[in-house]
């Protein structure tokens, strides 16, 4: 029984590393831009892709695929904010029903490309870490360990560079910061595309765990849309905590209940906090 | 098509004459060409163009719902169960349908709509999810995944309609009911009382309008026509699943608006007329049809806020209000 | 005088924080009442108490004898107590006969059924409505705007519709949030005339927030001061004017010496 536990604790912190790569840049759209971007989930598809071509097609080595993967993610955000959002900037709603619009150019665009079918992409490493009767793959524990990277980058980036404060700045209020200087056309186009950065990150990391199609955004945008709406719309340490408690909901209730049920708990959960704290556990309440 | 309930109102403007000739010829057309095909997508579009009508009403209030399907879905559950399991006729199902929809509209309404703007959507969008997987739980009365087939179909008073070009005056028929009530709800006090909670919901409030009171009214009256056409269309195509009503047909609904005009009268009916032929015309590529979709869907938001149907009106007085 | 409206013990907590603690006041009947104070000193709060938008943590709230504390706004303006906004004053699609429409149509009720499908109690209602509309357009000197969409009126004229709803309600105190915020002098004058003709005219009591320190001491009978959320006085204008007290409050303790 206490493996099994700690067998959970394991597998819930990897989805929730998961989990929070894809809700960072969600909350961050909204908290940047007031966008909701239903596209995010097609981003991880998109990061997918970038994998899968990089190391089969093009035969290039992981950690190269994916540095190039982020580069063309934050040139696919900044282009996309340029086009489809821009014009909404103080229209959350027309903004979010855009992105619901370029959901589906992503998606049955890369249908169009890639056809229906899952493709595979080959195994980067294989084997498993043993302690005791605890196991773990070594495919997830290379995810997992490059997750954090990614993640401990980001933070370091948010919190320490010149940037990166700007980005703050504007979450907690965009007049103010406005006012003292941030350029607010650099920083929605870098927002949104370090965001979608992180999207296809996560896509190219779960790529050798889950194969790639189409159709792979709509599981990674749930879990986004769970984790933000938890932890609170725009807010980051918000979004970190509920990754993290989503990932463990998940990992024990499909353990010890079924997986259909943590679903269902998942989303009433979701309810019952857009209906009693709609600003998110952490969040502070808007006005 | 049906009209009878708008051409005897008085004070028409000439661009709804416009309008209604441009929908009465496009409602012909399946009998011009006598193509089966044809009566398929026409009655296709009214099945769409009732459940955006409920979408609208719901949006006359200034709330946009992505639990449409999710009440569409209560309505053809309901009205299949009861025609499958107790005998119920077809005709009796789909107002069943219409009413179990809108009671559970009109129960969970009032916390709702507390929440507006993107929250509301957002709400609304898990709401539909959490639909889906509770009756992908209970295969019992859902199917399961693999959903219930074999769904009897409409018949009125023992005669069964079992071709397309006899459910299609039917179909011309609820439509014309639907828009028949939301073209009294428009003109009458609860349609003003409406626009006054879209425009300014604290002004409302302020000046007498019961305002959450009156966004419940509409989120039932539009869940319910969600719930009808949902019936409806359980039994034209003969078969559901929880899938069926999932999020991409919440979100059809909304392009459909968008499209057609949020705020505008006709906007449902256009945009279901103008966006339900595309995939049926484009069958051999579906991908570049939801591209289109998703294209038209962003160059209306960008440069027709008022939809199609606001287009006359926008080409008429340039630059009216963004 | 009567007092109108009674206002005692008026208490309201965010959090730890104390918006306002323990104001009692009155408005009395045909009268125009100030309710002024630095910025933060809890006047709209003060205002969204009375009106219904945000509950009071203590204190009663009566109109005409009547206690309506803990209603809904919408129910408030049925007592006969209308308010207007600072900013966001009108219907911005509508036009202006139809913005003070929606507020004339407030003495008219209508079941659900008229409202849907109309009938003869329907049009009887707009009828007697637009009755009332006609008089306000007319008395606030809208007419000429009858049929402009309200939201590309002149900063003014919207402010000045804002006032046309909540009178269409047919109100008996009437609450004003910063009228004249954002009016040029010429316009604050011309309010202040206007404001003047349409209580004797409708036999209209007010009360007013206002910064405009003018304009409040040329039209208000009466004044209250609030400060940090506590009243540091009331009286008729001149007596309000030159209590240190007030003084205090808006230009810092060095003045009042």
């Amino acid at each position: 029984m206490s493996f099994l536990i700690a067998q959970s604790l394991i597998n819930g912190v990897i989805l929730g590393t998961l989990y929070l790569l894809m809700a960072i840049g969600f909350t961050l759209a909204f908290g940047v831009m007031r966008i909701v971007n239903f596209a995010h989930g097609e981003f991880y598809m998109v990061g997918a892709f970038c994998a899968l071509i990089g190391v089969t097609w093009l035969g290039l080595p992981f950690p190269v695929t994916l540095a190039l993967t982020i580069a063309v993610a934050i040139l696919l955000g900044a282009l996309v904010e340029r086009v489809v959002f821009r014009p909404f900037r103080n229209d959350e709603l027309s903004g979010m029903i855009a992105s619901l619009g370029l959901a589906m150019i992503l998606q049955h665009g890369a249908l169009i490309l890639f056809g229906p079918d899952p493709q595979a992409f080959p195994a980067l490493v294989s084997g498993v870490f043993k302690w005791g009767a605890l196991i773990v793959p070594k495919s997830r524990a290379l995810a997992l360990g490059v997750g954090i990277v990614i993640l401990l980058i980001f933070y370091i980036f948010l919190m320490h560079t010149r940037h990166g404060r700007a980005l703050r700045a504007i979450v907690q209020d965009q007049e103010v910061a406005a006012v003292f200087g941030v350029r607010l056309e650099i920083m929605y186009p870098l927002g949104l595309g370090l965001g979608v950065a992180l999207a296809a990150v996560a896509g190219g990391l779960m790529a050798p765990l889950f194969g790639v199609s189409p159709f792979i955004g709509a599981t990674p945008l749930l879990k986004a849309f769970i984790v933000v709406i938890l932890g609170g719309l725009g807010s980051i340490p918000g979004a970190a905590l509920a990754a993290i408690l989503l990932g463990l909901i998940e990992s024990f209730t499909s353990s010890f209940v079924s997986a259909s049920a943590a679903d269902i708990v998942t989303f009433a959960l979701v309810i019952v906090v857009l209906l009693v704290r709609p600003a998110g556990l952490l969040g502070r309440a808007e006005a | 098509m049906s009209m009878s309930a708008t051409s005897s109102a008085p004070a028409f403007q000439p661009m709804t004459v416009v309008w209604i000739a441009g929908i009465v010829l496009a409602a012909l057309i399946p009998w011009f060409t006598g193509s089966v095909f044809h009566f398929h997508i026409a009655i296709m579009v009214c099945i769409s163009a009732m459940a955006t009508g409920g979408l609208a009403v719901i949006a006359w209030v200034g709330q946009l719902s992505l639990a449409h399907a999710a009440f569409a879905g209560i309505g053809a559950y309901t009205s299949v169960l009861l025609v499958t399991r107790l005998d119920v006729p077809v005709l009796l199902g789909l107002p069943a349908g219409a009413l179990v929809a809108g009671a559970v509209a009109f129960i969970i309404g009032a916390p709702l709509l507390r929440l507006r703007g993107v929250y509301f959507v957002l709400i609304t969008f898990a709401l539909n999810e959490l639909f889906r997987l509770i009756m992908l739980d209970i295969p019992e009365f859902s199917g399961g995944s693999s959903g219930i087939a074999g769904i009897p179909k409409i018949s009125l008073f023992g005669v069964t309609l079992s071709n397309y070009q006899s459910v299609y005056p039917f179909a011309l028929f609820c439509l014309a009911l639907v828009m028949g009530l939301l073209v009294l709800i428009r003109r009458g006090q609860l349609g003003r009382r409406f626009a006054a909670v879209e425009e300014n919901l604290a002004l409302a409030e302020s000046s007498g309008i019961p305002t959450a009171k009156t966004q419940t009214i509409a989120f039932t009256i539009g869940s319910a026509i969600a719930g009808f056409s949902g019936a409806f269309l359980a039994h034209y195509v003969g078969f559901i699943s929880p899938e069926t009503f999932g999020f991409q047909l919440s979100v059809s609904y909304v392009i459909m608006l968008v499209t057609g005009g949020r705020l505008a009268l006709w906007g449902p009916l256009v945009g279901a007329l103008f966006l339900t032929p595309l995939p049926e015309f484009l069958r051999g590529a579906v991908e570049y049809q939801h591209v289109i979709y998703g294209v038209v869907l962003i160059a209306v938001l960008r440069f027709l806020p008022r939809g199609l149907a606001g287009l006359p009106r926008q080409l008429s007085r340039k630059g009216g209000r963004g | 005088m009567n007092a109108l409206l009674e206002i005692s013990g008026l208490t309201k907590r965010f959090g730890g924080l104390t918006a306002l603690s323990d104001v009692s006041f009155g408005a009395s009947e045909g009268a125009i009442t100030g309710l002024i104070g630095p910025n933060g000193a809890g006047k709209t709060t003060c205002f969204n108490l009375i009106t219904g938008t945000l509950p009071a943590t203590s204190g009663t709230i009566r109109f005409r004898g009547q206690d309506i504390g803990g209603l809904s706004p919408h129910k408030v303006v049925e007592h006969g107590l209308a308010r207007t906004f600072q900013a966001a004053t009108t219907f911005p699609a509508a036009t202006v006969r139809e913005n003070i429409l929606r507020g004339a149509l407030l003495r008219h009720p209508l079941g659900l059924g008229a409202m849907v499908f109309g009938g003869a109690a329907a049009r009887d209602a707009e009828r007697k409505a637009r009755q009332t509309v006609d008089e306000v357009m007319e008395a606030l000197d809208l007419t000429e705007h009858a049929h402009r969409e309200a939201g590309t009126l002149a900063y003014g004229h919207q402010k000045r519709l804002g006032v046309a709803i909540g009178l269409a309600t047919r109100p008996g105190l009437l609450l004003l949030d910063e009228p004249a915020a954002g009016l040029n002098p010429d316009e604050v004058d011309r309010f202040a005339t206007m404001l003047k003709e349409i209580r004797t005219r409708f036999g209209l009591s007010v009360l007013i927030v206002e910064h405009h320190m003018r304009l409040i001491m040329r039209i208000c009978d009466h004044i209250v001061v609030l400060d940090h959320g506590e009243k540091i006085a009331e009286g008729a204008p001149e007596a309000v004017r030159d209590d240190p007290k007030v003084i205090e409050a808006y230009l810092g303790a060095d003045h009042a010496k």
